[in-house]
């Protein structure tokens, strides 16, 4: 028994090895191959960063602005969408990052396509595991291994291995630009934005009152998507107000009218995804977007 | 308590530690005492219950021994067994409609709220085997209660069997048992294979398969040609998971349970199919109820065969559930089996110049297609459903894909052909199945290294993916 129990303790301590080596490994992986960690890291480690303007929301944003582009026209600006990311992460983000850089951006883009992203719940809390992983005091513990924290990270590596497509996925300016074309076979549906939905979510009008507060305009981006999620209702943009008294200007991007720009063969990468074409010609719109936002907010007085 | 979370491995684990340094007369007492916990770690009302069933069986055998009473009591017996089962597992089946006639508020399957059912296929099953082993000779009573308990709340088996015999296990437990590290290390080892088949495997499809037939109508019908072939798989390795278990923790306690499935998607027909699936089961009604029927109506020749047959599998389907699908799951087994029963001559002489390769894998190939149709039934929640599901299956098209890749359980498709191409050389190449085993289990430390590495990498698989949880298929039974 005294062999056996040696035995045992042997495997156990070959089983903890195993385990810090495995995950030394998957991390040392992560941080030189993916971009959502990548882009995390820089994020929290810039030198005096001066963006204008910052993206928030999942993978459609971080596909689908081309935040490279927003620059070279003027705007200075940085994607720090993640793919997952729920809109309490994104709250999260920009607080920390106004709280960890003196210069604010002018103005924040909460990205989302509320066809395919279900509404924050209350109460519930979802905060995307890199974002939480590398927050300030963050205490970690067994189950934060990155093996089986960041488990969904492994099959974009496989994805990476076998498709030449994604390896060649590049980051720029925290978009992730994305070459592959999907098609999109989807029909229309005929359906219109749920406004709503969208100000009866808390992390929104969180969001609202904090840009509110720091003096930052906000813009919610309903992003275009495939046909199956585009809507009937115009472009707007709308004014929202929220429960909280804060308000924030939503552009409907996915309407039906404005995504005739897109080309249902070269644009896409699937599944509602902007590729890197698509994203050149979506974030042009967008920047006329801004700029006019721009010259109406100066028109407007006591807004600014 | 879940079988496979870590709150049970780790004391399971520390069980199997203390089991070994107690002394051995106490050791039935402590297993007996911790199965009780694991079942009250479920319910009170059915621990309660189970010790109550398992007095009144002990309490039968015991009056069993006596000569004039001895039959008296057997039926006693049977008629408990089968009364307690139909009261509290089928009667929302079979006594809810009939007293439905009398009166809307008589239902007597709201006893199945207050006690939880949890295991009485299995543990019904063991009680009726017994009492028959007793009956004919086979076996002496047990004098003792606390071995007899323990064969009937054992909690490796208690959720979903394999179906002991009492003469199998109970004689085990008179043995003195010594500490055997080999058998402890093969035990923990097979608990491990268990583990992976569950979590990384079945666990991964179970969502899928569970999800057509909740919802048939939004399936398109090339999805559900993909989960109807999946399904043996998902099943296979669901319950071979639980059952590798089972045996593993039972082995590393020292008592052997019954084997429950050998390599069954590499048997040729529906009639090896059963001898090698579910084996414990097939078995039991083999025994306790097929060749008792046939014996009694052997005067009828071919036809008591036929006739032991439908009995058999139309009970053996009911096993499974209070429900008219599961009867016609045991009964499309009968006539697949009476077919194979009465044109093997046939088939033999019209197949005689096929080579044997090309018919043995002709015969795998439709006993599995067989086997997946039949489940249709099994997963179904009710014959309607099942029916749908075979017309819809006429409607090819639509998507093949399972859904987005990081989302879909691709992995499997890595683990299952790696364990059943094992399982195919060990059915069809056994030389090099054994070759392959000595190189495995040679006891030297590159070799322990990479055993070590490979349980390793399971282990880690298994915490991946096991952060999701789903029930066993066959705890439902």
């Amino acid at each position: 028994m005294k062999k056996f129990a040696i035995k045992s303790l042997l495997f156990a301590l070959y089983f903890v090895m195993f385990f810090v080596i495995i995950n030394a490994i998957y991390l040392g992986l992560l941080v030189n191959t993916d971009e959502g960690f990548k882009k995390r890291l820089q994020s929290i480690r810039f030198d005096n960063p001066d963006f204008e303007l910052l993206v928030f929301g999942t993978s459609f944003a971080e596909y689908g602005i081309d935040t490279e582009l927003l620059t070279s026209k003027g705007i200075k600006s940085f994607n720090l969408a993640l793919g997952g990311n729920s809109l309490q992460t994104s709250y999260i983000q920009l607080e920390e990052y106004i709280s960890n850089y003196s210069h604010k951006p002018k103005y924040v883009l909460l990205v989302f396509n509320s066809y395919r992203e279900a509404p924050d719940k209350e109460n519930v809390s979802e905060i995307e595991p890199l974002v939480e992983t590398t927050m300030k005091d963050y205490k970690y513990g067994l189950k934060d291994a990155p093996v089986l924290r960041y488990t969904w990270l492994g099959t974009e590596m496989i994805k990476k291995v076998l498709s030449r497509k994604h390896r060649e996925a590049r980051l720029s300016f925290g978009q992730v630009k994305f070459e592959k074309c999907t098609p999109d076979h989807s029909e229309y549906k005929n359906i219109y934005l749920n406004t709503q939905a969208i100000t009866a979510s808390v992390w929104i009008s969180k969001m609202a009152e904090f840009c509110k507060q720091e003096g930052i305009d906000l813009m919610l981006i309903e992003i275009p998507g495939f046909k199956e999620t585009q809507n009937l209702s115009e472009v707007g943009p709308y004014e929202l107000q929220f429960s909280n008294g804060s308000t924030a200007r939503l552009y409907n991007f996915n309407s039906r009218e404005f995504c005739k720009t897109f080309e249902s063969d070269k644009d896409w990468i699937g599944n509602s995804h902007l590729n890197e074409s698509g994203a050149q010609k979506f974030t042009s719109e967008l920047f006329n977007a801004i700029k006019g936002s721009e010259s109406a907010l100066n028109q407007t007085p006591g807004i600014d | 308590m879940q079988i496979t979370s870590l709150a049970f491995v780790l004391l399971t684990i520390a069980s199997i530690i203390i089991f070994y340094l107690i002394k051995s007369k106490y050791r039935v007492g402590y297993l007996a005492l911790l199965s009780s916990i694991f079942i009250a770690s479920y319910s009170y009302q059915i621990l309660i219950y189970v010790l109550f069933y398992a007095s009144v069986n002990y309490f039968i055998g015991l009056k069993m021994q006596v000569a004039q009473t001895k039959t008296t009591f057997f039926r006693l017996g049977i008629v408990f067994n089968l009364l307690q089962l139909l009261l509290l597992r089928y009667s929302s089946f079979a006594i809810d409609p009939v007293l439905s006639i009398f009166s809307d508020n008589l239902s007597i399957s709201r006893l199945s709220e207050i006690i939880v059912p949890i295991g009485i296929s299995y543990f019904t099953l063991q009680g009726i085997g017994y009492l028959i082993n007793i009956k004919m000779g086979w076996e002496k009573p047990e004098n003792r209660f606390l071995p007899f308990m323990l064969y009937i709340v054992f909690f490796p088996k208690f959720l979903s069997g394999p179906v002991e015999r009492s003469n199998h296990f109970l004689p085990q437990l008179k043995k003195d048992q010594q500490f055997d590290a080999r058998q402890v290390e093969e035990g923990l080892r097979i608990a491990l294979f268990g583990f992976f088949k569950k979590i990384a495997i079945a666990n991964q499809i179970a969502p899928y398969v569970i999800n057509a037939y909740s919802d048939i109508d939004s399936m398109s019908g090339n999805l559900l040609w993909i989960m109807l072939l999946i399904g043996p798989l998902y099943i296979y390795f669901d319950f071979s998971g639980y059952t590798d278990i089972a045996i593993g923790i039972a082995r590393a306690l020292g008592i052997e349970l019954l084997p429950n499935f050998n390599r069954p998607f590499f048997s040729e027909n529906v009639t090896t199919f059963w001898k090698r699936f579910h084996i414990s089961l097939s078995s039991w009604f083999n025994d306790y109820v097929f060749r008792q029927t046939s014996f009694k109506y052997r005067k009828w020749g071919i036809y008591a065969s036929i006739f032991a047959l439908l009995v058999t599998w139309s009970l053996f389907g009911i096993w499974h559930g209070a429900g008219w699908n599961f009867m016609v799951l045991g009964f499309v087994q009968a006539l697949a089996i009476i077919y194979e029963f009465t044109t093997k001559k046939w088939r033999i002489k019209a197949f005689s110049n096929v080579p044997e390769r090309i018919t043995t894998w002709f015969g795998r190939i439709c006993t599995y297609l067989f086997y997946a149709g039949s489940l249709v039934f099994f997963y179904s929640p009710s014959l309607g459903v099942a029916f749908k599901y075979f017309t819809k299956l006429a409607d090819i098209g639509g998507p093949l894909m399972l859904g987005p890749v990081s989302r879909a359980p691709y992995s499997v498709f890595i683990y299952i052909p790696v364990l059943l191409i094992l399982e195919l050389l060990r059915n069809d190449y056994q030389n090099t199945y054994s070759k392959l085993e000595t190189y495995w289990y040679h006891n030297t430390a590159r070799r322990q290294m990479l055993r070590w590495t490979l349980y390793s990498l399971m282990i880690v698989l298994v915490l991946i993916v096991g952060q999701k949880g789903e029930q066993f298929i066959y705890v439902n039974f």
